[in-house]
Formats: C-alpha cells, sequence, structure tokens
C-alpha cells in the first residue's frame, strides 16, 4: 500500500481556519473554494474537520459535503458533530468515505462499534487528540483522563479502522511531527495510523512514512507554504518512498 | 448503452454516476432500488456497495434485487460487482456466515490476514494482471487505485483476473466468471485512472454479451 499524502481542512461548518495548538483564530476562505483549490490538486485523500460543531451543540453541514463529493474524484473523510448512527449514515451517503470521530469517541466509545457494525470499520477514522501520554477532547481544550497507548487499543477493539493521532502542542508550529509517539502507537495496534501535527518541511512526511505511517496529515504546512500534496509525493518518490505521483 | 446502478440504500451513488456517464456520449443511467420494476433490458447492471456483507446480502434479499440480479444474469446480461458488491457476487462472507451471496463466481469473502499488513488495507495501489488469463482489459502500467477493505474474495485461480498486494501478502483485486465481474477497489474514486479503467472493464465485459 503507498503511504498517503493527507491534507487536512478546518472548517467552522463554512469558513475554513487554521492556527497554532488548536486555536484556529485565522480566517483562509469559504471552505467550498478550498475544496475547490484543493480538488484540482488531486491528493491521496482528503480531511474536512469542522471543529466547531461539536463546542456550538450543531450537527455537521450535511449539504457541504454533497458539495465536496461533486468536486472530488478521490476519497474524503469528514469530521466533528458526528454524534448518531443516523449521522454517520447520512455523511456516507452524502459522498463522504469516511467518517471522523473525535470528543464523541471519548465520551461515547460504543458509537465506534454501532457505526462500524453498520458501514464497516474502514468507515471510521477516531482522531486522538494528544497532549503528553494523555487523550483530550473538545478541540483540545478538555482532559478525557485517557491514556493515548489505552485508548488507543480500545478504539481498535471497538471496531475504528483508522486512527488519526494529532499532537496538541505541535499542532500548526512546522517543527515536526511527534515521533516517539507514533513509534509507540505504531507499536500497540493493527490498523492503520495517520499521525498529524506539526508538519513543516517535506522531510517530516519521509521520517513518518519510514517509522511505518500509513498516512501523514498537514493542515498548515499546505495552507501556509509553496508546497503541493503533488510536490511532495514526487519529493518522496525521489528519496525511493512508495507513494503515487 | 443502458446501464443500471443497483441502490442499497447506504452509499453515495453521485461518483458512480458520473464516472458512468462521462463514458459514451449517449449513456441511459437507472438506478434500481427493487426487483420490481421495468425499466427495459439493460446492457449493464453495476453493483456498488459499502458496508457489511449480512446487511447488504438482507437488503438484495427484501428487496428483491437478488433474483433480479440472477434472472438478468442468466439472461446474459453483464455484472459489474465494486467493493462490497464484488463480495456479494461469491457465495458466502465470514462477516456474516448466516448471510448468503448471489454465487455468480464460485468462492468465499475472508478476513484479511493481520499477520500480513495492517486491517482494514486502506489506501492507493497497482494492480497486476495474472499472466495465465489473456485479459483484454488494458491501463497504464502505473495506475493506481483506491483500496479500502477487510475481507477479500478468496477465489479459485482461475477466476482471478489481477492481484494487488497487502503488506506482504495478496489478494484478487478482479475477479471474474463469464459475464459476472468483481473489482475490490474503488474506480469511482481512484481520479482518472479509475475512470480510464472502468471504460476499459465495461467495453471488455460488454464484448463478451
Amino acid at each position: 500500500m503507498k503511504h498517503r499524502i493527507i491534507p487536512i481542512v478546518l472548517y467552522d461548518g463554512t469558513t475554513v481556519v487554521k492556527g497554532k495548538m488548536f486555536r484556529n483564530d485565522r480566517t483562509i476562505g469559504s471552505v467550498e473554494a478550498i475544496a475547490n483549490l484543493y480538488a484540482k490538486r488531486r491528493p491521496d485523500e482528503i480531511l474536512f474537520l469542522d471543529i466547531s460543531a461539536t463546542s456550538e451543540g450543531r450537527s455537521p453541514n450535511f449539504e457541504i459535503f454533497e458539495y465536496f463529493a461533486s468536486k472530488f474524484d478521490v476519497p474524503f473523510g469528514v469530521g466533528g458533530g458526528i454524534r448518531t448512527v443516523a449521522d454517520a449514515k447520512r455523511c456516507i451517503s452524502n459522498g463522504a468515505e469516511k467518517i471522523v470521530l473525535g470528543t464523541i469517541a471519548a465520551e461515547n466509545p460504543t458509537l465506534i462499534t454501532e457505526i462500524s457494525n453498520e458501514l464497516g470499520s474502514q468507515a471510521v477514522v477516531v482522531s486522538i487528540d494528544t497532549h503528553d501520554n494523555f487523550v483530550f477532547k473538545c478541540s483540545g481544550k478538555v482532559p478525557s483522563g485517557k491514556r493515548v497507548l489505552d485508548f488507543v487499543q480500545e478504539v481498535e477493539k471497538l471496531g475504528a479502522g483508522e486512527i488519526l493521532l494529532q499532537d496538541i502542542t505541535r499542532d500548526g508550529t512546522l517543527r515536526g511531527l511527534n515521533l516517539n509517539r507514533l513509534i509507540e502507537v505504531l507499536k500497540v495496534t493493527k490498523i492503520p495510523v495517520i499521525v498529524s501535527g506539526g508538519i513543516g518541511k517535506q522531510e517530516h512526511f519521509l521520517e513518518a512514512f519510514r517509522l511505518g505511517a500509513s498516512g501523514v496529515g498537514a493542515g498548515a504546512f499546505f495552507q501556509f507554504t509553496q508546497f503541493t500534496p503533488n510536490q511532495v509525493a514526487w519529493h518522496l518518490k525521489d528519496q525511493g518512498l512508495n507513494v503515487r505521483t | 448503452m443502458q446501464i443500471e446502478i443497483i441502490d442499497l440504500g447506504i452509499n453515495n451513488l453521485d461518483s458512480l454516476k458520473r464516472a458512468l456517464s462521462g463514458m459514451y456520449e449517449i449513456v441511459d443511467i437507472k438506478v434500481r432500488d427493487s426487483g420490481q420494476e421495468d425499466y427495459g433490458k439493460p446492457n449493464l447492471i453495476v453493483l456498488p456497495g459499502v458496508g457489511n456483507f449480512g446487511a447488504a446480502a438482507n437488503s438484495l434479499r427484501e428487496k428483491k434485487l437478488d433474483k433480479y440480479i440472477k434472472e438478468q444474469h442468466r439472461k446474459k446480461i453483464a455484472i459489474l460487482g465494486i467493493c462490497l458488491g464484488m463480495q456479494l457476487l461469491l457465495n458466502k462472507s465470514e462477516e456474516s456466515s448466516i448471510s448468503e451471496g448471489l454465487g455468480l463466481i464460485p468462492g468465499l469473502v475472508e478476513r484479511l490476514d493481520s499477520s500480513n499488513g495492517r486491517v482494514p488495507n486502506v489506501g492507493w495501489s497497482e494492480i497486476n494482471f495474472s499472466t495465465n488469463k489473456d485479459s483484454r482489459i488494458k491501463i497504464n502500467d502505473e495506475a493506481n487505485f483506491y483500496f479500502t477493505h477487510s475481507y477479500f474474495a478468496n477465489v479459485d485461480e482461475e477466476f482471478v483476473v489481477a492481484t494487488s498486494s497487502h503488506g506482504t501478502g495478496s489478494f484478487p483485486a478482479i475477479i471474474q466468471n463469464g459475464l459476472a465481474l468483481g473489482i475490490q477497489f474503488h474506480p469511482e474514486k481512484s481520479g482518472l485512472d479509475g475512470r480510464l479503467f472502468l471504460k476499459a472493464v465495461i467495453q471488455d465485459l460488454l464484448y463478451e454479451t
């Protein structure tokens, strides 16, 4: 399987935002415009995370997923505000390939099982926001009390198909991934791991893939530098990595 | 050119419809969600699907789609299964031992071995055509396709058109038994490579009819 380079787009339902360390105060543009731009760049896949749906007690903007589906001929995942099996099914029927569970996975882990029984575990990504050895919820603001490695094993058992491993203090800083945590997580799980938080140069992708990450996610790197996913793929191919160009 | 897409009510059919409708100048796509309606004779039936084998097999039976597809297959209509739709062409699945597939290609659906690689098997991969089968399907050697699955089709070698790899192991990526053809990956989510492949595979299937 080829290594996946995955842009992560954070938005508040309508507008794309990006900041540092989970404080997303900078506005980038409308989510339609950004989706259009990324669709032209033909990434391996893309994740759209609605970072304010949960805190605002709002449902995901399901209609926008139909717009994404009309633009992308590669898979996309959606997260933020999914609370029920019915929500998850609506995301898939509106064109998403997979759904991403964050806060709700820490608060109500059995939802992982309920969704994967209906849609298959390949459709369920659990996003784990980490700081030190602990899992945080509510966009990194509230400690869940769970330890990272325990939680990774718990969600795999419950039926998660992939893990999105994030690092709160590296997010948006461009200073590199938390590779030690990646190594620890890869050791305790058999499901694919997408790692993100801190990508700032092309070499950062290389390190994570060589360690065994299935995918590397990047937000600020693709928003604020000149690099595109395809440029990174060519660079990695030149270094001997198995990627899709 | 008339194509019927079977709607099991779970996944979005738009990307598939778009990929198919861009293929020929005149293509009439009908979405079928029960075995009863008469839309006239199709050239091809496409069975897509995501989710659980048992739930999908039940849905086929409840909507009388299983009888319909088997009847069309007897009338020499080509059937194309995609992902879970491919798995439904086989006899049975480990995922749901009590549910029956359509049995159009002999074989069982089994879980990928996590000692070979991570499961589910997610991402882009190339495919390798079997050397003992003289397939007319021609694709770019470097074409990549998007896979996302935990189960695979365990079928006899004679039904394997192409394989792909899962870590240190391999599994059938395309299987065929006469006019029934199954694809494990998602051509409709595989960009331009996927659309070109879909056209090539449909031309090949229709050549057989």
